[in-house]
């Protein structure tokens, strides 16, 4: 019998999520959003006596706790989530290929996807601040990160509940930018937790933050979660009652 | 294959069984599935080899259950579902060989017809999917629209997408979940033909429907499913010959219901008759000698006749007479 490699198989879900995630629509609007931050840099660029303080608070905030998330929860969310509830999930589902190429190949299209629409926004902020080389290579390597390790959660949660957005949206400001800023124990279950503690830790900012852990642990989790996500993406596939 | 027929009188129930295939390719073994307190499925069993079956069940009798409980999509609360000896949920290779067309009306709208049964055949590994691809478009008579982007397609072109898609792979199994719904009456005798072309290849084709007359021109073997339950399973002839046993309720529109009903009592073509507010309701259980008898009859009598109407012959009486035996 003809069998496709696993990683074959997570390449042609790869493509095929990724055209139905691109829309005209979504693309323009968080195109729009994106411009937020470029032009919110320059300002704080123009004005602000310590441009890499004000920077990293500034990626901090804006990217990696409202930008980034949001937009991979727009598209990690509706990745394998819409195929569930549009009942296209069974084209996928029942194929002679592992489950994780499925949660893998999801994953992939989401992040395809939302590191261009956060990264690149982000990035020329960060150039249009004018705090040198060590805020714009800090930006792209956490932003990049933290686009992956969002992806994970929110693909996993686009798996496992009825309305992801609504509980994305919760998980964000409820969860990472309330409760686990006064929580530790919060913190250390939060992206924005690592990420911010990686952007700190390259460019020598030191905010005092309730979690801090040091850049090569943070590095590691946010590495744990993507892979961790996957995992549990595809225990949920392989549990799930397929429409 | 032999049949038989088999009556219990304790459940007024008529069973027209077979005997198990040699090779069951599909083997359904007292399997239920509930959803809550709604019982879907109901202790079904039975054995299914190669030829075309049709399964045959009204809306929200269980046919979608059970097929998505034969391709693994949802698990039997009890019992257990097998094709070719495997559960398709826990065993990868099996579901290489099943070709499933879903009932469901979405398919991924943005991709062109190529694109989407390519996806199919890319999945299952077929050596050269764009050539599969292509033939199994031209089988369902999609040639020409290969490169359209099946979000706007008709439901008649859509579900030859997903008749497409499902035969990509040269499946063994081929579970179909009422593929003929859509489509004008041309393409369904060419589907119809592809589907016993396909029994004949030693293939397991297995059809949903609700339509009795779609059914037997689909394929000689049915299982008829009813809340849940199996209610007969056989030769479709058997079926057909257990329904003209019964009486048929018609409804006749004429200008002359007493000459008519009398004249049609008097030659014993009818049981019995009723008129209500100048409509004739006849019940008899000569239905063919009825039909061929009611015009000449009327033309004889110089009455009109402006609607002869079947009152059960429909699925629905179907299964009342299997089920209730009434």
């Amino acid at each position: 019998m003809a069998t496709i490699s696993p990683l074959r198989a997570t390449a042609v879900i790869h493509s095929v999520l990724l055209k139905q995630l691109i829309s005209r629509g979504r693309l323009l609007g968080i195109s729009i959003i994106g411009l937020l931050p470029i032009l919110l840099g320059w300002v704080i660029g123009r004005q602000s006596d310590d441009p890499l303080e004000a920077g990293v608070g500034f990626v901090s905030y804006m990217g990696l706790s409202i930008l980034i998330p949001i937009v991979a929860l727009i598209f990690a969310s509706a990745s394998l989530g819409d195929t569930r509830e549009d009942g296209t999930l069974v084209y996928l589902w029942l194929r002679p290929i592992p489950r994780w190429s499925v949660a893998g190949g999801a994953w992939a299209a989401s992040v395809t996807i939302a590191l261009p629409l956060t990264v690149i926004p982000m990035a020329i902020a960060a150039i249009l601040l004018d705090a040198g080389n060590a805020l714009l290579s800090a930006t792209i390597l956490t932003s990049i990160l933290a686009v992956c390790a969002y992806c994970g959660i929110f693909l996993l949660l686009g798996l496992l509940v009825k309305n992801p957005v609504m509980w994305g949206l919760a998980y964000i400001f409820v969860w990472e930018a309330t409760i686990a800023s006064f929580a530790k124990p919060a913190a250390a279950l939060a992206v924005s937790g690592y990420s911010r503690s990686i952007m700190t830790g390259r460019t020598g900012v030191d905010f005092d933050y309730l979690w801090s852990p040091p850049q090569g642990t943070s590095i590691f989790m946010l590495i744990i979660i993507v892979v961790a996500a996957i995992g549990v993406s595809t225990v949920r596939l392989n549990r799930l009652e397929v429409p | 294959m032999p049949h038989y027929l088999l009556f219990l009188p304790e459940k007024g129930v008529y069973l027209m069984s077979i005997p198990p295939p040699t090779v069951p390719m599909i083997e359904v073994i007292n399997a239920s599935k509930t959803f809550g307190n709604v019982v879907a499925v109901s202790d079904v069993t039975f054995q299914l080899g190669a030829g075309v079956t049709a399964l045959l069940g009204p809306n929200g009798a269980g046919k979608s259950t059970l097929f998505r409980m034969m391709c693994g999509l949802t698990t039997p609360t009890t019992g257990t579902v097998k094709v070719l000896g495997c559960d398709a949920r826990t065993h990868t290779p099996v579901r290489g060989k099943i070709g499933l067309s879903p009932q469901q009306d979405a398919l991924f709208d943005r991709l062109t017809a190529q694109q989407f049964v390519e996806i199919a055949a890319k999945t299952h590994g077929v050596t050269d999917p764009t050539t599969a691809a292509a033939g199994a478009l031209a089988i369902v008579d999609l040639e020409t629209a290969t490169g359209k982007h099946v979000g706007a397609f008709s439901k008649g072109m859509r579900q030859r997408v997903k008749l497409a898609a499902a035969l990509v792979n040269d499946p063994e199994i081929l579970i179909l979940d009422e593929p003929l719904s859509g489509l004008d009456p041309v393409q369904r005798n060419r589907m119809i033909e592809l589907f016993h072309n396909l029994g004949d290849q030693g293939k397991c084709v297995l059809i949903s429907s609700h339509i009795l007359d779609e059914v037997a021109r689909i394929g000689s073997q049915v299982l008829v499913i009813a809340q849940g339950r199996l209610a007969a399973s056989g030769d479709y002839r058997d079926l057909r010959t257990l329904m003209e046993d019964q009486p048929h309720v018609i409804q006749v529109n004429t200008d002359g219901p007493r000459e008519l009903g009398a004249a049609l009592l008097k030659k014993e073509i009818i049981d019995g008759v009723r008129i209500e507010d100048g409509t004739l309701t006849l019940t008899t259980s000569k239905i063919d000698s009825f039909g061929r008898s009611i015009a000449p009859i009327a033309r004889e009598l110089d009455v009109s006749l402006t609607e002869v109407i079947p009152m059960d012959d429909d699925l629905e009486s179907v299964f009342r007479y299997l089920i209730e035996g009434s």
